[in-house]
Parts: C-alpha cells; sequence; structure tokens
C-alpha cells in the first residue's frame, strides 16, 4: 500500500487521483454551463414555433378588412345589402390574392375567405355645421330603437355652446329602464372657474347605469380643431378618455355598460353642438327623425354590414392554424 | 537522494502532465463555447429584441393612422417622396422631420444604435413591386425584418408636405397604381422594416 503523501518516489497515485478529480469538475462544469446555455436558447424561443406570423397576420387581416367594411359602408353609392356584400367579397378577395402573394414570397400559405355577413344600419351626419338635431330640428329624439347592439361611435363636434348651464349639456343616452349617458358642456361637474373648467375647455361626461360619474376635460373645440370623440374605441382627439373606458373604482366601462338590449339611443339638447357624427347598429327600427336614404346635410339612416366572418387559414414550415375571424370595427363587449 | 535510473520515467510524466493540462484548458475553452446567444453584436438576444421592438413600431404606427400616411407622403409634381434626399426618390439616413414616421423611428431605433432600412411593397398587375422608402445601408447578416399589411382605399388622400390632407388617391398618381377601379379598395401595400445593430 502506497501513501498518499511521502517522498517522489510514490507520487505516482497522488498525481492519477488528482487528474481524475479534476477531469470529474471540468464534465460538471460543461454540463452546468451548457444546461445554461440551453435555459437561455429555449427562453429565447417562441412557445410555439412560428406562430407569432399567424397570429400577426391574422391580426392585420382584421385590421385591413375592418377598415373595407368601414369605407364600404361610408360609401353613399352602395345602398343595397346585396351591394354591400359584393363590394366587400369582391375586395376581401382582392386582399386574399394580393395578400397571399406577399405571405407566399415570405413562406407561408394563406386562405381567407367570406363566409357571411350581419346586416345593419348606419347613422350618421356629415354636415359639420349643422346641429345634432333631427331632420325637424326636434331638440331631444331617438335615433333608433329597440337596438340589440352598436358599434364605431364616433363624435367630430366643432362647437359646444351650453350657454353657461351643465343641464343643456349635449347628452347621448343608451336606454331600457337603466339608462348610461354621454354628455359633452362646456360646464363639468364641478362647474367653472376656481376649481372647475377653464372658459375655453368642456367636459366629456359619462354618467353609467348605476349613477357613477367621470368626466374628461379637453380644449374647446373650433372650426379648424375639432373635439373628436372616438366613445366606442374609449378616446377624445386621440388620447384616451377614462371617463369612457372605467369607473371611478377602476372598474372597465364601456358605452352602454350595464343596460340590457335591446335599448334606445336618444340625443338630448341636440341645438348645443355642431358637427358631425356616426354609428352602426345592429337590429334598430327608425322613424322619420332621420332621412332613409342618404343625405349630405342632414342626418340620414343607410343600410350597413354590422359585422363579417371570415375563414382563415395559416400555413408554415412550422405551424397550420385555423380561426374563424369576425370583423365588425370599433365593437364594445356586450 | 539522485537515482540516475529515473530520467525517462521524469521526462514521460513531464510530458503527459503537460498534455493533461492543455487538454484541461482546450476542454475549459470548448466548455464556454461561441454559441449563438453569445453576447455580442449578432446575438440572437439582440435579434429577437430588434424584431420585436420593429413589429411593435409597425403596430403602433399602424394604429394611429402614421403608417399609412408615410406611404401616402407622396409627392406627385416631382414623383418622390416630399423632401427626398438629392438624386433618388426617397431618404437617405434619417427621414426629416415632416415624415409621419420620424419620430417613432427615430424613438425605436435612432437612439438605440440601430440602422434600418423602410421598403414598401405594392401590387401592380404585373406583380410585386417594392419601392424603397428609407435607406441607411445594406444590411448586414444578422439583419432582422418586420413587416405590416396596410389597406388603402380610393377615398384616402395624399399627404402633403406640411403633413395636411391632400388629393383623394381616385384622381392622382402614387406610383402604385389603383388596383381595381370598380372597387373602393385601391392597393394593399406591405411595409416592412430591415434593421440590424450596427
Amino acid at each position: 500500500m502506497a501513501h498518499l503523501s511521502g517522498n517522489g518516489r510514490e507520487r505516482g497515485q497522488l498525481l492519477l487521483v488528482g487528474v481524475l478529480v479534476l477531469a470529474a469538475m471540468f464534465i460538471v462544469l460543461a454540463l452546468v454551463v451548457n444546461s445554461a446555455v440551453f435555459a437561455e436558447n429555449l427562453a429565447t424561443r417562441e412557445d410555439v414555433p412560428g406562430s407569432e406570423e399567424a397570429v400577426e397576420y391574422r391580426a392585420e387581416l382584421v385590421d385591413g378588412i375592418g377598415e373595407i367594411v368601414v369605407a364600404i359602408n361610408e360609401d353613399e353609392n352602395v345602398t343595397s345589402q346585396s351591394e354591400l356584400e359584393n363590394h366587400t367579397q369582391n375586395e376581401i378577395a382582392m386582399v386574399r390574392s394580393r395578400g397571399g402573394l406577399s405571405q407566399a414570397i415570405s413562406g407561408a400559405v394563406v386562405e381567407v375567405s367570406y363566409r357571411n355577413a350581419t346586416p345593419g344600419h348606419r347613422i350618421a351626419q356629415e354636415n359639420a355645421s349643422r346641429n345634432l338635431t333631427d331632420r325637424n330640428a326636434t331638440e331631444d329624439w331617438t335615433l333608433a330603437e329597440d337596438v340589440t347592439s352598436v358599434r364605431n361611435v364616433g363624435f367630430q363636434l366643432r362647437d359646444v355652446d351650453t350657454g353657461g348651464n351643465f343641464s343643456r349639456g349635449f347628452e347621448m343616452t343608451v336606454s331600457n329602464g337603466t339608462t348610461w349617458s354621454l354628455s359633452v358642456s362646456e360646464e363639468g361637474l364641478t362647474g367653472v372657474g376656481a376649481d372647475g373648467l377653464g372658459a375655453d375647455e368642456v367636459a366629456v361626461t359619462v354618467e353609467t347605469g348605476t349613477g357613477d360619474q367621470a368626466e374628461c376635460v379637453r380644449d374647446k373645440p373650433n372650426a379648424t380643431s375639432p373635439l373628436t370623440i372616438d366613445v366606442t374605441g374609449g378616446t377624445v382627439d386621440g388620447e384616451p378618455c377614462h371617463a369612457l373606458n372605467r369607473q371611478a373604482d377602476t372598474t372597465p366601462m364601456w358605452l352602454g355598460a350595464g343596460v340590457g338590449d335591446p335599448y334606445d339611443i336618444e340625443f338630448d339638447n341636440g341645438g348645443s353642438v355642431n358637427g358631425t357624427y356616426s354609428m352602426v347598429v345592429e337590429n334598430a327600427s327608425f322613424d322619420a327623425s332621420l332621412h332613409s336614404t342618404y343625405n349630405e346635410s342632414e342626418p340620414y339612416v343607410m343600410d350597413a354590414l354590422y359585422d363579417v366572418d371570415l375563414s382563415y387559414a395559416y400555413q408554415n414550415h412550422a405551424v397550420a392554424y385555423e380561426d374563424t375571424l369576425r370583423v365588425a370595427p370599433g365593437e364594445v363587449p356586450p | 537522494m539522485v537515482d540516475d535510473t529515473r530520467g525517462q520515467a521524469l521526462t514521460l510524466e513531464g510530458i503527459s502532465a503537460a498534455i493533461i493540462l492543455l487538454a484541461a484548458v482546450g476542454f475549459a475553452l470548448q466548455v464556454t463555447a461561441v454559441t449563438p446567444l453569445s453576447p455580442s453584436t449578432s446575438s440572437q438576444h439582440v435579434e429577437s429584441q430588434i424584431q420585436s421592438t420593429a413589429d411593435g413600431a409597425l403596430d403602433s404606427a399602424a394604429q394611429d393612422g402614421a403608417l399609412a400616411e408615410s406611404v401616402l407622403f407622396w409627392n406627385p409634381d416631382e414623383d418622390q417622396f416630399h423632401n427626398a434626399s438629392e438624386d433618388v426618390a426617397h431618404y437617405q439616413g434619417t427621414p426629416p422631420e415632416q415624415f409621419p414616421l420620424s419620430e417613432t423611428l427615430e424613438r425605436t431605433f435612432d437612439d438605440r444604435n440601430i440602422a434600418y432600412n423602410l421598403l414598401v411593397h405594392y401590387h401592380t398587375d404585373q406583380g410585386r413591386l417594392t419601392r424603397q422608402l428609407v435607406e441607411q445601408g445594406s444590411p448586414s447578416d444578422h439583419a432582422v425584418s418586420a413587416s405590416r399589411t396596410l389597406v388603402v382605399h380610393e377615398s384616402d388622400r395624399l399627404i402633403e408636405r406640411n403633413g395636411t390632407s391632400g388629393d383623394r388617391l381616385g384622381t392622382s398618381d402614387l406610383y402604385a397604381p389603383n388596383l381595381d377601379t370598380d372597387e373602393n379598395l385601391y392597393n394593399l401595400f406591405h411595409v416592412e422594416v430591415v434593421a440590424w445593430r450596427i
């Protein structure tokens, strides 16, 4: 039995054990470092490789075809449901072939096709210098009754003049027993002056069915810089407005939240503001307050597409993805 | 204690020790191999980051309309983008302030030492053509690309030099043709950003 330590003569075994220990250490080190590299590699991968492109192009299609639907609805020369559907189908076919070509160049096969559309109506006024009364200049009036859903509600107001009286504020209400309302006024919830609004400001106020109130304050509009309220998008002049998308206790909220359908949509004090507006409704009935064909100077209602369903299939080297898309731009949750 | 018979063994021992040492150093170097994830300008991390940033920039620009305004920032009289660089129809280097995407591009790329080219692909009856929008050089081998599809209608308008709306597309000349005059759809654009770390 050799000694592990000792003079030069018996150092062979010590050297051998030392080298073995060193070798084992290096192997362990290699494992540790490599597992770190592997973990890092995994961390930078997608959950499902190739899925990002499929979902991304799906979103691009929903946006793009949403714009197509908006443009066709706004086209005053396209008046009947069948024309609306035909134009939509033709344009979707163009997107399918041209967009498909671009996707093919980047290595994916995409199939998108029209399935069906839900008819609806578009209510609008395009005369920016007119007030928001009905065609007979009635200040308090009903735009549509028994509406099951509404989307893309937008106002572009050139003038707000409520004459120093909060109760004269222009109001849009959505009601069915309970009432959700949006008002635009020169006076906010806190009034004018001191801690209230400045003389060159207006307030956009929302009151929900439960009585919860909130307001956003913006500069007073004029002919060159209108007040653009995207009610369903929750923005005023392109900036998010908290009053349009959440309650005081930060619960998410949107147009008509808490009001069961079918509901009525009304305008009150339409004489206090001037400007344009547009909205698309589903399953509604209208009376003689609106022109039933396109009218460039007074409010009108026209046939429109409420939503469009598409089937979508995407395939590339790594993933095959299929889905049905529903395109309804500017829709709020039911 | 001198033992004159062990010289050869000691020599061999020395040589094998040297071999083991060298092998150990070689192995240690192998352990920390240069992988695609090792920190460098061509790291996969950097590429993924630039890719995501570019995607995000395009998405946000598409959302607020700046992307559509950029492809329509066209001067039909001079057949080039407004304030284009000399002798070309596009922008070389950093695009001018008036260019609708310039702020987004500057914050996303210029501030992070990332160079980029901006291309716009559009369709004609002959197939898909490409027009350069911003040119900052030849992409390196580790460049990434992000793109976004954009639908443009006849009712959309060209954007003037000062950012206001100009003529309707249906009545003016753009580099891309009107694909079908019976339909409101004008053309389908694919805006592509090719970006790389410098």
